[in-house]
């Protein structure tokens, strides 16, 4: 067997570029191998949000671009994942915070054309009643974010990808890269080895072991995040509301259109290989923590508990692209440190304008995983969760 | 805990039905409230929504809090979201209609104004103090007070153990057998024994299930969290019920028939007279008798050719029996009125009912045990699901002793329970050095019970246990409940009661998009993510699969259910001290 290219991984992020080499090439044979089905890991466990607002300009541009063309989405694929631009909320309780969010306002994000509103507290009692802000200074309101429905937009680009012929092998673990001399060779499934010209790692927290198989080492830190919801009620919490008290553990809180008020906090800390478990630690705190900030949802009732998992890099930024002392036909797309959903898009268009032309975009430059060697860190600071 | 128990306050569902209020289901897929069980039971602008369902004992709350006004849809109101409701079926806003904003806006600013819908109550007051947590501490720790359950603990309560049972009703223990006349004396004098032993049942319980950092139970009265501490877990949940796929069964009345026989002896109901009994039960003879006492007279049907022990039971008594039936179809405007039977010949009778009874599809995977992980077979003379294990019930995990005993009363003979109650119990006593090792000898008391009485569910017993000692998957696909739903409207049987999947939904998922696998049915049509995260509508998923696919039931999956058992609330669990 054999494939032009072969994506590991089934995730949204593999997917999109699937889906995006065929929409450019269609006579190029692509085949997504997964491990467990389509979109098991940080796919279909996230928020299912999407903003634009981020602390590095490199961010900014990519979210901003992915943000288009998750709008357009719908009427692209037929599958309409139902955008709700409903905004994130950041209450702010210091100065130099305050500080530091108008400076990024006026600096960065006005000059990408999406700009924040700052509130004052009064604004924020006034608007969203429901509100037990504390000791608000100010609030930032990001008008351009929201929130879709993720598995829908999984199922977009897997069917879309279908539709053009492609082929996805569900439960079909890719055990290792096969290289041979300095390029790739193909993956060895089960024994079987397939073969191909190129090779995309777009396995999430499961990149990195994957990677150190043919010796290279990506700086990623898998990070478990525990997740509950609510039983559902009227559509009252419009933004993504993100606590930024001090002791509040990162609290951040939102509804979905259906009901369902979700939201989480960043404790307990569990990083490295783990099961996707829950802990008390984490339901206990959670429920103080949102209901000193919603004090009415004391009384609601959680109905499931999950967790995923933040594939954090160093400077919480993906990886994209390909280093040229790596194996010859070897290219990544991971280590998203928990905004791998709301990247998809972008990461899709811009991975297959390099896979199918070697055009590399500037957009994309900042992210090659040459900069951890070359010292060009991204400097992002904003991770929620 | 100690004493008689408070006579049962009436729950809403039942205040409701006896003044002749009947809501049913009306969800609108994307819109709230969703499916008919989904009842938000908080504040006073909740709807209650009745059907049968909820006053299922299985489902913890909701149904004691005093300061209701319920609300019932008007007639056209309720038409016309019926009428909307069918064309939206699962995925429905993916369809390019929907991709205009202003017709999405449209119609989600309707939906607004037609659905009275629970809505929080906005008002500031911070929470000054969360319930305080409850620690136990114990040896062994029993969930469900069943025949199983009760009898594993006067096992144990011989030596000097010190034992907790675990209820989820805050008033009745018992299980099932509590609710046929002829085994009450048997339990109570089984409490009263264990009471006089020290063995602690605490009633209102919910064993909530396992965190990685501790194992939870939830009172739910007064909201207090549970942390507990064991040596040995007895897992003696017996089994959840899941509706079968009857024509119509969104109506009210269409029952489990635990929840029938609750209705008229735990509340003392008395709006039924007559209806049907879908039997092939396991205790069909006591549940006959139990609902006589209470003056109703039931009617028999099945869907085979009756076995000997029914039809001496129906001419002893006198009771009509319909055999042969191929289809059952309930109707009725608010509740069920009539019910007709269409006989495999082609002939067909109608019958006047208040009810339509059935022993449902058991599945021993419900609760707890499916947040454990455990490998699972599938068989239906068991009721679908079942986790492996060892006859004697010790689950396969490695770091932790996990006892799952009993089986589904109704389905399984209630004398053949108690053995493996006993047996049981012997059996753990003997592993932390009691003595006695003659379990054996009552297992199989209580197999050849199963084996004289009912040979199809021994059979399967057998074959559990013998694809656990070879640790390798086990599937068996014959129908005992054959679903004929393809003869009916599609788009009014709910596989999901709670989130208003209809089996158009599941047939739409497989036919135009080729999805088979459940977790992708799960996240495309929403299945499983409401109140029973599964427990209650996966089987009836996977069964519409299997039947369009011909795939089996291991290919196509299961998900795991997650914690908690119950909806329980963030004002409970921000009781729990937690080191940070």
């Amino acid at each position: 067997m054999r494939h032009d290219i072969i994506i590991v991984g089934g995730g949204v992020i593999g997917l999109s570029i699937a889906y995006y080499i065929k929409k450019m090439s269609p006579d190029t044979d692509v085949a997504v191998f997964e491990a467990k089905y389509i979109g098991y890991g940080a796919s279909t466990r996230n928020g299912s949000h999407i903003r634009v607002h981020f602390w590095s300009e490199a961010n900014v541009v990519f979210a901003v671009k992915s943000r288009e063309l998750m709008l357009r989405l719908a009427s692209e694929t037929g599958w309409n994942p139902i955008p709700y631009i409903g905004g994130y909320l950041w209450l702010i309780y210091d100065e130099d915070t305050y500080q530091a969010y108008k400076s990024i306002n006026s600096h960065l994000w006005s000059k990408y054309n999406v700009p924040v509103d700052f509130l004052e507290p009064e604004d924020v009692r006034e608007r969203y009643p429901y509100l037990n802000p504390g000791r608000l200074i100010s609030a930032v309101l990001g008008k351009q974010d929201g929130k879709i429905h993720h598995d829908f937009v999984t199922y977009a680009y897997a069917y879309k990808f279908m539709q053009y012929g492609g082929v996805i092998h569900e439960y079909t673990p890719v055990n290792r890269i096969i290289v041979s001399g300095d390029r790739i060779k193909g993956v060895e499934l089960n024994g079987k080895t397939v073969e191909a010209d190129k090779v995309v790692v777009a396995a999430g927290a499961w990149s990195r072991n994957l990677m150190h198989g043919v010796g290279v080492d990506l700086p990623l830190t898998p990070s478990r995040k525990e997740l509950s919801v609510l039983e559902p009620t009227k559509f009252f919490i419009k933004p993504l509301i993100i606590d930024m008290r001090p002791d509040s553990r990162g609290l951040y809180v939102c509804q979905t259109p259906r009901g369902e008020i979700m939201g989480s906090v960043d404790y307990p800390e569990v990083t490295g290989i783990y099961e996707f478990n829950n802990t008390i630690k984490y339901l206990s705190t959670y429920a103080r923590m949102v209901t000193r900030l919603i004090p009415t949802l004391k009384y609601l009732r959680i109905l499931r508990v999950w967790s995923g998992d933040y594939n954090v890099s160093v400077d919480h930024s993906h990886i994209m692209g390909r280093d040229d002392e790596w194996p010859e036909g070897l290219y990544v797309a991971t280590g998203y440190s928990g905004h791998g959903f709301m990247m998809a898009p972008y990461t899709g268009l811009l991975m297959a304008k390099y896979l199918v032309d070697e055009y590399i975009h500037r957009d994309m430059e900042p992210f090659l995983p040459t900069r951890f060697k070359e010292g060009r860190l991204i400097k992002e600071e904003m991770v929620i969760g | 805990m100690d004493g008689e128990p408070p006579p049962p306050t009436k729950p809403l569902s039942v205040i409701l039905l006896e003044h002749g209020i009947y809501v049913y289901g009306r969800s609108l897929k994307f819109s709230r409230p969703r499916g008919f069980r989904t009842l938000s039971w908080w504040g006073s602008e909740r709807i209650e929504l009745e059907n049968g369902y909820s006053i299922n004992p299985n489902i913890v709350g909701g149904e004691f809090i005093d300061d209701i006004k319920p609300q019932k849809i008007n007639w056209v109101t309720s038409k016309l979201l019926w009428s909307l409701r069918r064309g939206l079926g699962a995925g429905f806003y993916h369809r390019p209609f929907f991709r205009n904003k202003i017709v999405w806006s449209i119609f989600t600013r309707l939906l607004d104004r037609l659905l009275p819908h629970p809505y929080p109550d906005l008002s500031q007051a911070p929470v000054e103090k969360y319930p305080l947590q409850i620690n136990v501490d114990c040896d062994v720790l029993i969930v469900g007070s069943g025949v199983s359950g009760l009898k594993v603990a006067e096992q144990l309560s011989r030596k000097n153990i010190s034992i907790v049972i675990l209820e989820g009703d805050r008033f009745g223990v018992g299980g099932f057998a509590s609710l046929l006349d002829k085994y009450s004396g048997m339990i109570s004098r089984l409490l009263a024994r264990l009471r006089r032993r020290g063995v602690k049942i605490l009633k209102g319980v919910v064993f909530q299930g396992f965190l990685e950092d501790a194992s939870i139970a939830y009172k739910y009265d007064t909201e207090q969290t549970i942390l507990i501490k064991y040596d040995k877990l007895v897992l003696a949940t017996g089994a959840y019920e899941i509706p079968p796929l009857i024509e119509n069964n969104d109506l009210p009345m269409i029952i489990p028939v635990s929840t029938l026989l609750t209705l008229v002896k735990k509340y003392g109901y008395n709006g039924l007279k007559k209806g049907v009994v879908i039997a092939g039960m396991g205790d069909l003879q006591h549940i006959i008798e139990t609902l006589g006492n209470y003056g109703i007279k039931p009617i028999i049907t099945m869907r085979r050719r009756a076995p000997s022990h029914v039809r001496e039971l129906a001419a002893d008594r006198d009771i009509e029996l319909i055999e042969e039936a191929e289809r059952i179809v309930a109707l009725g405007r608010e509740r069920v009125s009539e019910i007709k039977i269409y006989l495999r010949g082609g002939e067909r009778v109608d019958i006047k009912s208040d009810f339509l009874a059935y022993t449902p599809l058991v599945a021993p995977d419900k609760e707890v045990t499916a947040q454990l992980g455990v490998p699972y077979a599938f068989d239906t003379r068991l009721g679908g699901y079942i986790p492996i294990h060892s006859i004697y019930g010790e689950l396969p995990l490695d770091d932790r002793e996990i006892y799952l005993v009993g089986g589904a009363g109704g389905y399984i003979p209630i004398e053949a329970i108690e053995k493996v109650g006993e047996a049981v119990g012997k059996y753990i006593l003997s592993s932390i050095g009691g003595g006695e090792d003659d379990y054996t000898d009552l297992m199989d008391e209580a197999l050849a019970i199963l084996k004289a009485r009912y040979r199809d569910t021994y059979d399967a017993l057998m074959a559990l246990h013998d694809a656990y000692s070879r640790g390798r998957p086990y599937e068996y696909v014959g129908w005992d409940v054959p679903p004929t739903f393809f003869d009916g409207d599609s788009s009014k049987i709910f596989v999901c009661p709670d989130l208003d999947v209809l089996l158009d939904d599941i047939i739409h998922a497989y036919r135009d998009l080729g999805m088979w696998r459940m977790e992708h049915i799960k996240r495309y049509t929403g299945l499983g993510t409401g109140v029973c995260q599964g427990r209650d509508c996966q089987l009836n998923a996977a069964i519409v699969i299997n039947q369009l696919s011909g795939k089996g039931f291991l290919e196509i999956g299961r998900f795991r259910a997650r914690f908690p058992t119950v909806p329980q609330t963030l004002l409970s669990l921000g009781g729990v001290e937690v080191e940070t």
